[in-house]
């Protein structure tokens, strides 16, 4: 599965996101203290910011409109790319309810599944081995703080 | 103290059994990740950053920036032997490396590569040692109206010396800028951007946005280019360059020091254009400019080497200025600011160790580097045979936890995924990802130091002009502007590409 755009749409799009980002700075700023020229309150900055944001971007969206060749394109993602992105849009939300271990020993083994695509049972232990790794390496030896979740109480 | 009475000092510090044994894990790590296409030193360095926070200051650093010029020296690996530049910097060398593997000769090709490595890394590291000290002290002397304009210059300067188009990259400054502005207002603790979040409190995470950005962008881009790889290793004997090939190489180095260290100092991608420069100069230079692009031995002696002199040069703004010009030393920046050391002109007298120590332990690095890289190049090379896709599910854990343990939020691991999908659309429509961070990292400093400097002065913008720092500094930076309309004016740009 891949996506095809061309190179104008696609920097279209990018300067319209990045002027939309540059409204809400200027939107933002503004119900903010903005102080004076003199004193400037916590709302100048990101207001001017807001407004350099919405100008640069109107530059790129001119220099899109001005390329006068449309037929380069840029293929945009595949399968494997999709899947770590899923993948990637799961762990946050469920990171500290499941925990490290089990979120991560799920996350390997889907992805190597996925990606590499080795025999689901193979797979399975790679993301187990590879999460008691893990677990054992940055909890046990290097103390980093990652939650147990579920598995807390064992 | 002289230079080197502190010189002798850092020695002692980064002869420690423990320092010692880190510099060697960054270096390895570094030679690693260097070598791997997908990951390069900024990647290296993130993913190793949370295994920082419970060493020592001066270690930490040491183990950081070995991981720094360890990718630097490895990058040029893969450039030689598969034609696939391991990180940015090693672009150049593909064109006349990969052309002499092609003729059996690689081993001479990797070892030059190495020596010019290892003599521009030397270098710089001298240079480093010799001017951040004098410089440390003028910058004393600076006010916070100046210390603002110099901010503001090096990101202008990251503008129009950056790889893409100058409107995307001022866009791209200005989305970091921007970013910079969520959190409590510096000076006044108003909330911004926060919409309520107590995790947004403290701003956007750095490494959250660093390690989307560059690791896991990295990764997705690689998943979009599937390639098999088949590297062939030189036999150690075969790495003994002939005469020729070191009379060729050698002013090559030697120029390439001077250009790499030269560049290094100027923020925005200087180890990148720094080998372009090179490699153009030696190509200008050569009585046969001919063989560059089929196996010239000067074009990749220069360029490896002026890559590797950055490596000292470009730690001059982060350790003086407390700036930093590229994102490696952005991510040394952070790894300081953790450990609440605050870079600039009094690190050299707050910190001595940190600084005499990171010194000595580059000069050390360098020894390690050449006697890991060149007789262990068949197990780097090795590397490359496992293939990428069991590779990146572990990176993107190891992504995971690195963020994860820097503030135990789970916010920050939602935005390192949104910011490694932003990346990756970015980088797919050519626009520079580095300048975004490199602003996202003064944009606090340059509000504070901009209202500071109006608190200063009762609201009177002429502090921005006063003092001899300032107006330098901004001749530079209006020199600059007007350099570059001058040049597109005549064309410069287009006749370049």
């Amino acid at each position: 599965m891949r996506f095809r755009l061309d190179l104008r749409t696609g920097e279209m799009i990018i300067a319209i996101g990045l002027a939309m980002i540059g409204g809400a700075m200027v939107w933002g700023g503004g119900r903010m203290p903005a102080g004076s020229l003199a004193v400037p309150g916590p709302g100048f900055f990101p207001a001017i910011l807001g407004v350099l944001l919405v100008l640069a971007s109107l530059g790129v969206l001119i220099t899109a409109l001005r390329r006068s060749d449309n037929r380069v394109h840029v293929t945009l993602g595949n399968g494997d790319v999709l899947a770590v992105v899923l993948a990637l849009a799961i762990v946050p939300p469920l990171f500290e309810t499941l925990g490290a271990p089990l979120l991560f020993a799920v996350f390997l083994t889907g992805l190597l599944w996925r990606l590499a695509g080795l025999r689901w049972w193979v797979a399975v232990a790679g993301g187990l081995g590879g999460s008691a790794v893990a677990w054992g390496v940055f909890s046990y030896l290097l103390g980093v703080q990652l939650p147990a979740g579920i598995l807390a109480g064992l | 103290m002289d230079a080197f009475s502190h010189l002798l000092h850092g020695f002692a510090v980064a002869l420690t059994w423990q320092n010692l044994g880190f510099a060697f894990l960054g270096c390895l790590w570094g030679t690693v990740v260097g070598v791997l296409p997908g990951l390069g030193p900024l990647a290296g360095m993130t993913l190793l950053l949370p295994l920082t926070f419970n060493l020592e200051p001066a270690t930490a650093i040491i183990m950081l920036a070995g991981i720094f010029y360890g990718a630097m020296y490895g990058g040029s690996t893969t450039s030689i032997l598969v034609r696939i530049p391991g990180e940015a910097a090693s672009v150049v060398t593909c064109l006349d490396g990969y052309e002499m593997t092609k003729r059996g000769r690689a081993g001479p090709a990797l070892m030059l590569a190495g020596v010019g490595s290892f003599v521009g890394g030397t270098v710089s590291i001298l240079g480093l040692m010799l001017l951040a000290p004098p410089m440390a002290q003028a910058m004393l002397t600076v006010g916070p109206g100046a210390e603002c304009v110099l901010m503001v210059l090096a990101l202008i300067v990251i503008a129009f010396v950056s790889s893409g188009p100058v409107v995307k990259t001022l866009a791209m400054i200005l989305a970091g800028l921007a970013l910079a502005t969520v959190g409590l207002d510096p000076l006044t603790a108003w909330p911004r951007f926060t919409f309520g979040s107590l995790d947004l409190a403290d701003g956007v995470e750095f490494v959250a946005v660093a390690i989307g950005l560059f690791g896991v962008s990295e990764i997705l881009l690689s998943l979009d280019q599937k390639e098999d790889l088949r590297a062939q290793a030189p036999k150690l004997a075969d790495l003994i360059p002939r005469k020729a090939d070191l009379l060729a190489a050698a002013p090559s180095i030697g120029r390439g020091s001077i250009i790499g260290f030269l560049f290094g100092i100027v923020p925005g991608v200087s180890h990148i254009v720094s080998t372009f420069v090179s490699y153009a100069i030696e190509k200008k230079l050569s009585k046969r400019p001919e063989e560059f692009g089929h196996g010239a031995i000067a074009g990749v002696a220069g360029p490896e080497t002026a890559n590797n002199a950055t490596t000292g040069s470009s730690m001059i703004p982060l350790l003086v200025l407390g700036i930093p010009s590229i994102p490696a030393t952005a991510i040394l920046l952070s790894a300081l600011l953790i450990h609440g050391v605050t870079p600039g002109p009094q690190l050299l007298s707050d910190h001595p160790d940190i600084f005499w120590g990171l010194i000595a332990s580059m000069y050390i690095g360098n020894f390690i580097l050449l006697a890991l890289n060149l007789p262990l190049v068949g197990l780097f090379v090795n590397l490359l045979r496992i293939p990428f896709a069991y590779l990146s599910p572990s990176v993107l854990m190891i992504c995971l936890i690195g963020v994860y343990s820097v503030n135990a939020s789970g916010l920050d691991l939602a935005m390192m995924a949104v910011f490694g999908v932003i990346g990756y659309g970015l980088r797919k429509f050519g626009y520079d990802v580095a300048p975004l961070l490199l602003a996202l990292v003064l944009g606090d400093r340059i509000e504070t130091s901009f209202r500071r400097s109006l608190t200063i002065s009762d609201g009177d913008y002429a502090i921005f002009m006063t003092g001899p720092a300032a107006q330098v500094l901004l001749i530079a930076a209006g020199s600059l502007v007007l350099l570059h309309f001058v040049a597109r004016a005549f064309g410069y740009r287009k006749g370049m590409s």
